[in-house]
């Protein structure tokens, strides 16, 4: 079609745009939902893996310390690898928006770390709701993709 | 003097005029991206329409293919360039100019 479509030709041609359109976003439902499962996954073990931090690590419990740690790996793996290997698609948006979901999810981490340094109180008033704090940008950027 | 092409076919990409390939490109244009089999199935078309189409658009710079496995198992990823993006976008618009036209 080297010259103007035709306005009929044009109309096709929206037509097939808008049945393209319906069939990516139809595809990109099942990438928001398995963006926002792996999300939530690792956001609820970075916010356990904190309370581990300031609760089980100062113990003298050798075997706990190491369970909690394997539970936090294998965990992170088995999140990661079951994604990889059931997604098909990723939504649009959904790379960056996890990107930056985990960035601050990571940096409010290390600010907890760096706190369990400086607070010798290691009372859950504070560190259940931190831990959550934690969590909440990792689930929102998640979650925000699947209700599109 | 230059005259401004302003007349709503100058926006007509010749990459985007056959309906499969328009096809292709607006699905992709609502994911970063996904695999062969999921728009095959999606915009249902053989693996060898796609396959011909996409390398079209890939040539024209509109879409990118990447290979890898899952597993032990080929996969093809495909996804929307931003030149591609871009083009979408103006030829959607030179489409509904020459439509609103009449």
């Amino acid at each position: 079609m080297a010259t103007e479509p035709t306005a009929a030709q044009a109309r096709e041609l929206l037509d097939a745009a808008t049945i393209g359109d319906s069939s990516g976003a139809r595809i990109a439902t099942g990438g928001s939902r398995a963006i926002a499962g792996v999300s939530i996954a690792i956001a609820l073990l970075v916010a356990y893996f904190l309370l581990a931090v300031v609760y089980i690590f100062p113990s003298d419990n050798v075997p706990l310390i190491i369970t909690s740690i394997c539970l936090y790996t294998v965990g992170i793996i088995a999140s990661v690898t079951v994604y990889n290997l059931m997604r098909r698609t990723t939504s649009y948006g959904a790379t960056s928006r996890y990107m930056v979901g985990l960035s601050l999810t990571m940096g409010l981490f290390a600010v907890g770390v760096a706190l369990t340094f400086l607070v010798d109180v290691a009372t859950p008033l504070f560190w259940v709701p931190f831990a959550v704090i934690v969590a909440i940008p990792l689930i929102v950027t998640g979650l925000r993709g699947a209700r599109r | 003097m230059t005259v401004e092409a302003t007349h709503p076919r100058h926006g007509v990409d010749e990459h985007l005029t056959a309906p499969i390939r328009l096809s292709i490109i607006a699905a992709l244009a609502r994911v970063d991206e996904t695999d062969f089999q999921s728009l095959r199935d999606a915009i249902e078309v053989s693996d060898s329409a796609l396959s011909k189409q996409a390398t079209v658009l890939e040539n024209a710079g509109y879409l990118s293919a990447r290979k890898g496995y899952v597993g032990k198992r080929p996969r093809t990823w495909l996804s929307i360039t931003p030149a591609g993006r871009s083009a979408l976008a103006t030829h959607l618009a030179a489409l509904r100019a020459i439509v609103d036209n009449l």
